[in-house]
């Protein structure tokens, strides 16, 4: 039944039957018709079959090519404060140069300086603030001189006397006006008064919590 | 497997895929690119995402002011982007993506980032901006804000962003 010669011989030459030259050939034709008839034109889909695009001149194809130079802006400027550090002094110009200057806080005191009391010469202790006294003027003429010490906080020994160091070199008379005295040097103490401190730590405490609060948000971000 | 559609992409047959150089030295094969048939406004881009799986990876061109989007072979995104002057130029090479920002605000220049992938420790990012005529960063990388939200959300952090040197610059 199945295994019969006969039929098995019938198959094997349907087989060739289909795939013989003849048919191959038609089978191309119609290959090559039917897109024709389907309106497809049929060179151009050899062409592109053919021809393989680079993808580096379709990258090309797409893009304007390079920048356009001269034109260019940035339309994000830096925020006020660097503007104004990067300013047109720092930039142009070599060497920094500020553009305001803080000058140090000027004290002005009274020319007329605070004679010294000799009262009490034996201390021997210079104080820094003399209440102005009117001198006597005449008697005690060899300590009205050009005021040395004063201010310094310097502690004189016992014995001294400023008549072995100062000549009088203004003899003291009423029509003779005392001279012009230089400006006594500033007292600094050197242990900062409670104050001071107190501001100084609130400075610091300030700025620690400025870039505590800073670097959360920069870590946020 | 969905067959690519012809009028939206241009697929290089199976065996003849084209392999482009990266900074780094390696070269990538590719399947598939996205059909342009001119060049692209600035803030013009296309998108065609492949339902398939495959590793994002980004090329950008500084000297053709290009970006596209890959995954695995197949290019799924294209843009004109703009990128540093000459004061701030962007650096080239291969950089994974170190994080990814959806809101980000720049507290250095003052302005909105959104959608920015970074690339450098110092500040260096792929996000979004008004790509104009005429515009450059101070470095980053602006690309359209669309695209910017559709390139944050398929790339993830380590996908690779090679960005080729500009030639042309002065």
């Amino acid at each position: 039944m199945a295994n019969v010669p006969g039929r098995r011989r019938w198959k094997r030459k349907t087989e060739t039957r289909i795939w013989s030259r003849r048919g191959a050939v038609a089978l191309a034709l119609a290959a090559l018709l039917v897109p024709s008839y389907l309106g497809l034109p049929i060179h151009k889909l050899i062409a592109a079959a053919a021809e393989l695009p680079d993808a580096l001149s379709l990258f090309a194809l797409r893009s304007p090519n390079g920048r356009a130079g001269g034109n260019l802006h940035t339309s994000k400027p830096r925020r006020m404060p660097q503007v104004a550090m990067e300013g047109p002094s720092r930039i142009n110009s070599g060497p920094f140069v500020p553009e305001e200057r803080v000058l140090a806080q000027v004290r002005m005191r009274s020319p007329a300086l605070p004679a010294l009391d000799t009262s009490a010469p034996d201390t021997g202790f210079v104080p820094d603030v003399v209440p102005t006294l009117e001198l006597p003027v005449g008697e005690f003429a060899p300590f009205v001189g050009p005021p040395l010490g004063i201010g310094s906080g310097g502690i004189v020994p016992a014995n001294f006397s400023f008549t072995d160091v100062i000549p009088p070199v203004f003899p003291s008379r009423p029509d003779v006006p005392l001279p012009p005295s230089p400006p006594p040097p500033s007292v600094v103490p050197v242990v900062p008064e409670p104050a001071t401190w107190m501001t100084m730590m609130i400075g610091f405490f300030a700025l620690g919590t400025a870039l505590r609060r800073r670097n959360g948000v920069m870590r946020r971000a | 497997m969905v067959p690519p559609d012809s009028s939206v992409r241009i697929a290089f047959p199976r065996g003849r895929h084209p392999r482009i150089a990266l900074p780094d030295g390696s070269s990538r094969e590719i399947a598939s690119l996205l059909r342009v048939d001119r060049a692209m406004r600035y803030g013009e881009f296309r998108w065609n995402d492949l339902p398939r799986a495959g590793p994002i990876w980004v090329r950008i061109d500084l000297a053709h002011q290009l970006i596209s989007v890959f995954r695995g072979g197949d290019e799924i995104g294209t843009a004109l982007v703009l990128f540093g002057a000459d004061g701030k130029p962007t650096p080239t090479g291969v950089f994974p993506v170190l994080s990814k920002s959806k809101q980000h605000r720049s507290t250095q220049y003052d302005a909105e980032m959104p959608h920015a992938l970074w690339l450098t420790r110092d500040g260096v990012a792929i996000h979004a901006s008004q790509v104009r005529y005429g515009s450059a960063t101070h470095g980053c990388i602006g690309v359209p804000p669309a695209f910017a939200q559709r390139l944050f959300d398929v790339i993830s952090p380590r996908d690779l962003v090679a960005i080729l040197p500009d030639h042309s610059a002065r």
